[in-house]
């Protein structure tokens, strides 16, 4: 979000009770989170980066920033922690590694990860189950386009203004997040 | 003084301590509570209102007003455990997420027995359910009035359209509808502020159905949100998430609108955390003198007195209340000379889902997220060629269209820079229908009170026994296949109809009404025209516990009415 829409946002919330972590996102230009002194709440910190990184041949980087960027990774990490019930995280693990080892992700660099993810992903598509990559695809896209990236750089956050319901699709640049 | 403090035998707290008495007492502050509130003040009544919910203020409780998904901690989500643990049945209303949770009652905490499914869905603060209503704002038409007279089930209404159309008049002024007038007399047209705009889809639907159905219509959503300023209330900006609070005050909630205003009279006193324990009867001057309630954090016991009493707990709050408020005048529960205190319980029937896309307006689009639907007015059973053999009363439907979002790259084929950039286009439209229907007033669909389990407050558990009958589940069948056929006409493809009637149990639609029914005559009704009780004439019952039928309307500015004009009568009538 640039700052000109940020300040126009606060003008329409006519006194709204904004969330301090809201305001300083808003005012404070709308930085890139850092990475450092992240500490993951369920992953390993080696699984943490495996997750980035297949979440990054998801979501690359492009004109606009990529999931690992976003902070998709960290999303995931606390949908494991927080949101799934334990037993459920715990396979979900228990899967990643076995994925892990079995397509030797470590190993790849990242070009030969995104050939081997592309595979992955046409094999999944065609009906073959895969729940790793369910999983990452899955939250990956959840994660990005909910995160503060993937809604005001490479989608659009619907502004607060006035109504228009059947406008001209050429009058919007880009879709809403 | 009217102070004499009488101990109910039933009462297991030791101390009570007996307030000042006021005029009139409103217990509950939601929807009709609010109502109640102002409309008695503003009479000039110095006013108690009791809510068994924590407080909560226009603009500061709004926590979650405005903030974007990323600043959520799960993005929305509330933990699964959580919801199955603490939230079982709050957690299937639509709305219900990491930035609405805390405006639901945990079920865990304030149990119910169903004896068959019944979602009660509550609220968890002051202004209760009207802070999360969905704002769908239609009058009854005089046929909803005269239904139950003749198709013979329930009994008939002790009023008719024309005595409630000059307080909708009113009500809808001081709420703010918008909407479209369409001069049809099963929706009487109101007081409607300017109507928001329909997609290029809803429009195509609209023209197909209006000409190749004469006897249909679809109209946008009559809906509590304002299209232009009102008495100090902004025009709506369109965020998008009502829910949560609107300090804009662009739509109408207890929190925002009808609460202040009470309390800009001076004479309203609004006390949270009191859970109401029961009505108090004084079998020597046969009236309530007052209410019973729990402090809910101190776990004390009061009694408060005035000279009116309104119920305004919610429907099946409010019969709970009545059901336990025990005398040897009055056994079963105050007013109940009939019996009938707890029957006739309805809702909405609902989970009836219709939808189609279309390749065509590519080119169209829209900038916000509306919060309001199409309506597509009841048609059926309407007289002449409209009647129908295989089920009485009728349905209409509410519905809207859509461009599909980035999440649709999660079930779709391929990764990379290519994929990402393919979901900066909107994707195809999507066009569905959802059917409500009117449910007959039925006797066994019951609730009363557990002989044997208490809540954490001594005060008996509700039961709930109701299901869908033989008329709704045939009135199901023809609302879906007259949906599949108007999206078939327009041209819509991919057609899909669902009958959800196994995840829809009555109260989901959350317009349980019913159990403390009007009518005509003391032994077969709890309440007279005025929503005044037959057997106890300064007791009034204005939210959905006194509907006598279902109508297929969203209730809400019925109820309302309803309170405004039972307050104009208690306050004139001085019973």
């Amino acid at each position: 979000m640039d700052r000109r829409t940020a300040i126009s946002r606060i003008g329409v919330m006519l006194g709204g009770a904004l969330s301090a972590s809201t305001l300083s996102a808003l005012v404070s230009g709308c930085s890139t989170p850092a990475e450092e002194g992240f500490t993951p709440s369920f992953l390993s910190s080696d699984q943490l980066e495996r997750i980035a990184r297949m979440s990054n041949a998801v979501i690359p980087d492009t004109d606009t920033p990529g999931a690992r960027v976003a902070g998709v990774h960290r999303f995931i990490d606390t949908l494991l922690a927080e949101y799934h019930p334990r037993p459920e995280a715990e396979t979900f693990r228990s899967m990643l590694d076995e994925f892990t080892s079995r397509h030797d992700i470590d190993a790849l660099s990242d070009e030969a990860l995104v050939k081997r993810l592309t595979e992955v992903d046409r094999l999944w598509s065609a009906g073959q189950e895969d729940r790793v990559w369910a999983g990452i695809k899955q939250w990956t896209i959840a994660g990005y386009y909910t995160s503060e990236v993937g809604m005001t750089q490479e989608l659009r956050m619907m502004p607060f203004t006035e109504a228009r319901m059947d406008m001209p699709r050429s009058e919007i640049e880009r879709t809403w997040a | 003084m009217g102070m004499s403090m009488r101990m109910n035998s039933t009462n297991r707290t030791a101390a009570i301590h007996v307030q000042e008495p006021y005029d009139a007492i409103v217990v509950g502050s939601g929807m009709t509570g609010g109502i109640a509130a102002k409309e008695l003040c503003e009479r000039g009544l110095k006013t108690l209102v009791l809510d068994r919910g924590v407080a909560f203020e226009h603009g500061t409780s709004f926590v979650t007003e405005h903030v974007p998904p990323w600043d959520l901690p799960r993005h929305g989500r509330v933990p699964l455990d959580q919801q199955r643990d603490e939230y079982e049945i709050q957690s299937k209303v639509y709305l219900f997420d990491e930035a609405t949770k805390h405006l639901f009652v945990k079920d865990s905490e304030q149990p119910y027995k169903q004896e068959k499914s019944f979602d009660w869905i509550r609220a968890n603060q002051v202004g209760g359910r009207s802070l999360m209503w969905a704002r769908q704002s239609y009058r009854w038409g005089p046929q909803d009035f005269l239904a139950n007279l003749e198709d013979g089930h329930g009994v008939d209404w002790p009023i008719r359209y024309e005595d409630l159309a000059p307080w909708y008049d009113y009500i809808e002024g001081y709420v703010g509808v918008s909407g479209q007038a369409e001069g049809l007399p099963q929706l009487p047209d109101g007081n409607f502020l300017p109507p928001m705009e329909m997609t290029a889809v809803e429009k195509h639907l609209k023209r197909h159905i209006e000409s190749n159905f004469p006897d249909r219509r679809m109209t946008i959503g009559r809906s509590a949100v304002l299209t232009q300023a009102l008495n100090g209330r902004a025009a709506c900006h369109y965020c998008g998430t009502c829910e949560r609070g609107c300090s804009a005050k662009s739509y109408f909630s207890a929190v925002s609108v009808s609460l202040p205003d009470a309390m800009a009279t001076g004479n309203m006193t609004l006390r949270s955390n009191a859970i109401v324990h029961s009505v108090i009867y004084d079998p020597e001057t046969n009236r309530a003198s007052g209410v019973r309630f729990i402090d809910a954090e101190t776990k004390e016991m009061i009694e408060v007195h005035a000279r009116l009493v309104f119920l305004c707990a919610s429907t099946l709050g409010t019969t709970q209340i009545m059901l336990n408020s025990k005398s040897s005048e009055f056994p079963n529960g105050i007013a109940n000379s009939s019996g009938v205190l707890g029957r006739y319980l309805m809702d909405h029937h609902m989970g009836l889902i219709a939808g189609g896309r279309t390749d065509e307006y590519n080119d169209r689009f829209y900038n916000v997220n509306r919060p309001n639907d199409i309506y597509i007015p009841r048609f059926r059973n309407l007289g002449g060629a409209s009647k129908r053999t295989d089920y009485v009363r009728g349905f209409a439907y509410q519905g809207s269209s859509w461009r599909s979002g980035p999440g649709r790259a999660a079930s779709m084929a391929g990764i990379g820079a290519d994929f990402k950039h393919s979901f900066r286009d909107p994707g195809p439209w999507t066009m569905e229908l959802w059917g409500y229907g009117e449910c007959l007033p039925k006797r066994e669909n019951h609730c009363r009170l557990s002989e044997t389990e208490t809540d954490q407050w001594g005060i008996p558990q509700l039961i709930i026994n109701a299901a869908w009958g033989d008329n709704e589940k045939a009135m199901r069948k023809d609302c879906l296949e007259c949906a599949g056929e108007m999206l078939d006409v327009a041209g819509f493809k991919d057609i899909y109809i669902r009958d959800n009637i196994e995840s829809n149990p009555p109260g989901l639609a959350i317009h349980e009404m019913g159990t403390a029914r009007m009518g005509r005559d003391p032994q077969t009704s709890v309440l007279n025209g005025f929503n005044q009780a037959h057997d106890v004439p300064n007791l009034f019952v204005t939210d959905g516990a006194c509907m006598t039928s279902s109508a297929v309307q969203n209730p809400s500015i019925t109820y309302m009415a309803l309170t405004a004009r039972a307050v104009d009568y208690a306050v004139r009538a001085n019973p």
